[in-house]
């Protein structure tokens, strides 16, 4: 009904951040809660490249996606780099930090005022009682290609196997031969692409602001720890299941207790069931 | 390396805070320092750089002019961030180390409440933009003056001018924060007194999130023909994107702040037939465009920078207020910022007009940018007359006016 | 100035007691909490709401607040019994969300957004005013001083000891017969007690508090403190308390020096200032300006495990 069609509208937006956030995971165990700053900060420079160059959305998407790959290789490079080995709350402190710098970073250049995309607002297509847009659709096309892209790169190509590889046991993969290294710069990178997108696709949606980065950084950690850390798609799921919880709570409990229901089931799913609904346990610094 | 860096800090401000001492001592050629104290990030973001650069524009010109008093005009810009615990220590450093003698700016009522108790313990002038019911109590001294009218007054405006332009069923939309929160009941009252109802129950929902989808869909179960939402451009642009997207044909009611020169260009065409409200002025009046030409915007038929023109006819209060008192004691300057705001006298709208006449010691009446900017003894605006708009192809076009009812 | 510098000590006072009690808690026991704003916004609502609502004076309202706070502290360790690390993190940031959204939409209680207004003050009748922001200073001043004696006196002795057993590797101690959890239980407890104390405390000193008074972002300036401080030492928390509350006020001054930028742009620098600096923090000077001084008895304290180690804590 009208509540799925929502629920999977709202999931497909933060389902890429997610993916993202949980490849960070896997490879280097610590919470990236700049995931939240760097989608916003995909949303600006998607915004840059439509109103500013005139790209149509889909170019100033793929912008956005580059931008952000790059953002993220330069800080894992500068920030995250040096301090590998250092325990998981260390980095998820630097991580806020780093979430504070960037939403500063952009205000200091952009302003506090908000921006949004070069788009037609149009009302909705109605087909068997249901209510939505061709943006509804795109948005979630998009998405679900690019969730199942990285679904294939991980199970089907070198660069996935290694990856797991890696992420099971970086020691030994180096021992075994494989380009660690490299295989780490292009999981950063497909990560940050993934943020752009989805800073992109909430760019569609929400007012472009730097406060962003808070109202994203939540709701993107709470898809991935519901989905299980060690699971890209199942924290494509896991948005879903965040998207549910949230559209269930403003319709039948409490409209303004939304915000909370995502730490709600982090709660219960971390005392639960720790692993997440498709993750094997992960170790964790 | 950190001890000798917070001892560069401290001698900073050590060193900062010396020319505050001197100035104690040469009153008459010391400058004027004023603080303006605006939302640059938070949740007032999107509005309070508009507030300090009439502040700053309007300093430029004055000082130009040959100042006040002739002395000049030193103002210190501080962020409030939107957080009344932010605030209050930027108020601390305005107060105490840079001896300002009036804090204009404040957006959120949140913050102007939080400050208050201090600057009235200095003796500190506030002038201010805010809609919280429990600001003219906290001033015992009679220094504070809001530019905006309360909450309540915004209630019932809306409610009338919906029911005059013949909508009796109303929904109720509002962000939890302290101004609409409350809205929802004056504006459900205020229809019933009218003969119109409220759709079901005001529906308040938490601005800064990832999705409006969910409250959108509430609010189109309503199911109601006309929909009042009192959000901020933030929450409000987003909203509305959801509630077209959602099929909600009704008629939507807002306010004018939020839907700007930067609404508009975010929704395009759809933003046509959205009525809104404001405290008239502004359009067309002629120190509204004065004050848009200083700050370099162009009149265009728009209600722009809704707060940036209050800001303007705070700092000219405060300045004209210090000319006229010839000091710059809160209560002096207090008393004559309500003889040049209220009248009765010449009309004027800018500082050097004012001063013009206080030279010459003639009465005047400050007829302001933002509203006819008259103060009952509570430092509460008097007029409560509205304006109701309809947005028509990237413009503003006045419909109705109405004075609103509600007390204070 | 020095009516500045008086209320920037109060206010680095609360951020100090605060920050001791997440030494306890982070420092000590390895406990990544970052719901601190939660417990810290109960202590203020709760002791406003004794002292306003129920009109009892200020020492019930604090008490009040440190029990309540108590048992919500009590709540939250048995929710996350198992949690460590990142998790517990994310987990109780959700409790502080949560109760952020309470204070918000339960305005029956609370007044909601637009403001709890606090008429008790924690100063003695016909004070003059210029003797009352000394005097307020002089009682938060003695507050944190008892907070620190008594922290650091739990801190030295076997208790401690224990927390940092656990803090190491909750496996030794369980195996020496120690009942982790009830040891994490007290922490919590006693953790959150101490922060809603900081937080009466803060509420009858500002008298206006605000669901806004109580967000992420004050959480962070406490672990700033922490880490800035020295995790594991109290008088590093104390010292990084004060640190950061002058580096955050000190920023300001630079505004002079910066006029070629518009207000948004140097406060949006201030605030990059400070982050960077927590970062190189953690890079350059990790245990922070007062490290933990381990007993030599203890094994060697080696801050950066290698990367196979299992850790479920620190």
């Amino acid at each position: 009904m009208q509540l799925i069609l929502n629920s999977l509208a709202s999931a497909a937006i933060l389902a890429p951040a997610a993916i993202g956030f949980t490849l960070i995971f896997m490879l280097f165990h610590y919470a990236n809660f700049a995931a939240g700053a760097l989608a916003m900060s995909g949303a600006f420079a998607a915004w840059s490249a439509n109103i500013g160059f005139g790209f149509p959305i889909w170019a100033s998407g793929l912008f956005a996606m580059a931008t952000c790959a790059a953002l993220l290789v330069l800080t894992d490079r500068l920030v995250f780099g040096p301090l590998r080995g250092r325990s998981g709350g260390t980095l998820l402190l630097v991580a806020i930090a780093l979430s504070f710098i960037l939403e500063n970073i952009v205000r200091f250049f952009y302003g506090s005022q908000i921006r949004s995309f070069d788009l037609p607002l149009t009302g909705p297509t109605v087909l068997w009682g249901l209510r939505f847009t061709p943006q509804t659709l795109t948005v979630i096309g998009v998405s679900a290609a690019a969730t199942l892209g990285i679904g294939a790169i991980l199970a089907f190509t070198p660069l996935g196997r290694g990856l797991r590889a890696v992420a099971d046991n970086a020691t030994l993969a180096a021992i075994r031969g494989l380009p660690v290294q490299r295989i780490e710069l292009a999981a950063v990178a497909m990560a940050g692409a993934l943020f752009g997108l989805s800073g992109t696709l909430v760019g569609l949606d929400l007012a472009i602001e730097p406060n962003l980065n808070w109202a994203l950084a939540i709701p993107v950690i709470a898809a991935a720890v519901v989905g299980g850390l060690g699971s890209p798609l199942g924290a494509a799921f896991g948005a879903v299941i965040i998207g549910l919880a949230e559209e269930f709570t403003v319709a039948f409990i409490s409209p303004p207790y939304k915000g909370a229901v995502g730490f709600a089931v982090i709660a219960l799913v971390l005392v639960l069931r720790p692993q997440g609904l498709f993750g094997t346990a992960v170790e964790r610094k | 390396m950190k001890l000798s860096r917070r001892l560069l800090l401290s001698g900073a401000a050590i060193a900062l805070s010396a020319p505050a001492y001197l100035r104690m001592g040469l009153a008459q050629s010391a400058p004027i320092v004023i603080g303006s104290m605006t939302p640059l990030t938070g949740g007032g973001g999107p509005y309070g750089p508009e507030k300090s650069d009439a502040h700053r524009a309007v300093v430029a010109k004055v000082n130009a002019d040959g100042g006040v008093m002739g002395r000049e005009v030193v103002l210190v810009s501080e962020n409030s961030e939107t957080n009344p615990e932010a605030a209050v220590r930027a108020a601390r450093k305005l107060i105490d180390a840079d001896g300002v003698s009036a804090i204009l700016g404040t957006w959120a009522s949140s913050v102007t409440l939080g400050i208050m108790p201090l600057c009235q313990e200095a003796d500190v002038l506030q002038l201010y933009s805010g809609s919280s019911d429990y600001l003219p109590d906290a001033d015992r001294k009679g220094i504070c003056f809001n530019l905006q009218p309360l909450n309540r007054a915004w209630a019932v405006a809306l409610a009338d001018l919906a029911v005059q332009r013949g909508f009796k069923e109303v929904g109720f939309a509002g962000p939890k924060n302290d101004f609409a929160s409350s809205m929802g009941e004056s504006f459900g009252e205020s229809m019933q007194k009218l003969g119109g109802s409220i759709s079901g129950e005001p529906f308040y929902y938490n601005p800064d999130q990832a999705s409006y989808r969910a409250e959108a869909e509430q609010l189109i179960q309503l199911d109601a023909p006309a929909l009042f939402i009192a959000g901020y451009i933030t929450d409000f642009t987003p909203m509305f994107r959801e509630l077209v997207r959602g099929g909600y044909t009704g008629q939507i009611f807002a306010l004018s702040f939020a839907v700007g020169p930067e609404f508009k260009t975010a929704v395009g065409d759809a933003a046509n037939g959205i009525l809104h409200g404001s405290p008239v002025p502004p359009i067309g009046k002629d120190s509204y465009d004065a004050y848009l030409e200083l700050v370099g915007l162009t009149p265009n038929g728009q209600v722009q920078a809704s707060y940036g023109c209050m800001a303007y006819d705070e700092i000219n209060l405060c300045l004209l207020g210090m000319e006229a008192a010839k000091s710059t004691e809160a209560a002096a300057v207090a008393a004559e910022i309500r003889k040049i705001a209220n009248g009765p006298g010449d009309r004027i709208t800018t500082f050097a007009e004012g001063k013009a006449l206080i030279s010459a010691a003639t009465p005047m009446n400050y007829d302001g940018a933002s509203s006819s900017v008259d103060f009952q003894p509570n430092g509460m605006l008097q007029s409560r007359d509205f304006a109701l708009y309809e947005i028509e192809d990237g413009t503003d076009t006045i419909l109705l006016t109405t004075t609103s009812s509600a007390t204070e | 100035m020095e009516s500045y510098l008086v209320a920037i000590l109060t206010t680095a006072s609360v951020y100090a007691i605060l920050a001791m009690a997440l030494n306890l808690q982070y420092g000590l026991t390895g406990l990544m909490n970052f719901g601190i704003v939660g417990f810290f916004g109960i202590g203020a609502y709760a002791s406003g709401i004794v002292t306003e609502t129920l009109g009892q004076p200020m020492v019930v309202g604090t008490l009040a607040a440190m029990v309540v706070a108590g048992v919500a502290g009590a709540l939250i360790s048995l929710l996350s019994l198992r949690l460590s690390g990142d998790f517990l993190a994310i987990v109780t940031l959700g409790f502080a969300e949560a109760m952020r959204l309470a204070f918000n939409n339960e305005d029956w209680l609370t007044r909601g957004p637009r403001g709890f207004l606090i008429m008790t003050r924690p100063v003695l009748d016909g004070l003059s005013r210029e003797a009352t922001p000394w005097f307020i200073l002089a009682v938060f001043a003695a507050a944190t001083l008892v907070t620190y004696l008594l922290l650091a006196r739990l801190a030295r002795g076997p208790f401690g000891r224990v927390l940092r057993a656990i803090r190491e590797d909750d496996l030794v101690p369980a195996t020496l017969g120690k009942n982790v959890l009830l040891y994490r239980l007290q922490v919590f407890v006693l953790g959150s007690a101490v922060m809603a104390l900081a937080g009466s405390f803060y509420a009858h000193y500002i008298q206006t508090i605000t669901p806004q008074n109580f967000t992420t972002p004050v959480a962070i300036l406490v672990w700033m403190s922490v880490i800035v401080g020295g995790a594991g030492n109290m008088a590093g928390a104390v010292v990084g308390a004060l640190v950061i509350t002058f580096i955050y006020e000190g920023t300001r001054f630079l505004a002079p020096w910066l006029s070629g930028l518009d207000p948004t742009q140097i406060s949006s620098l201030r605030f990059v200032i400070i982050g960077v600096l927590l970062i190189a923090m953690i890079r350059f000077r990790p245990e922070g300006i007062l490290p933990e001084r381990v007993a030599p008895s203890r094994r060697d304290a080696d801050k950066s495990p290698p990367p196979q180690t299992r850790r479920g804590t620190t």
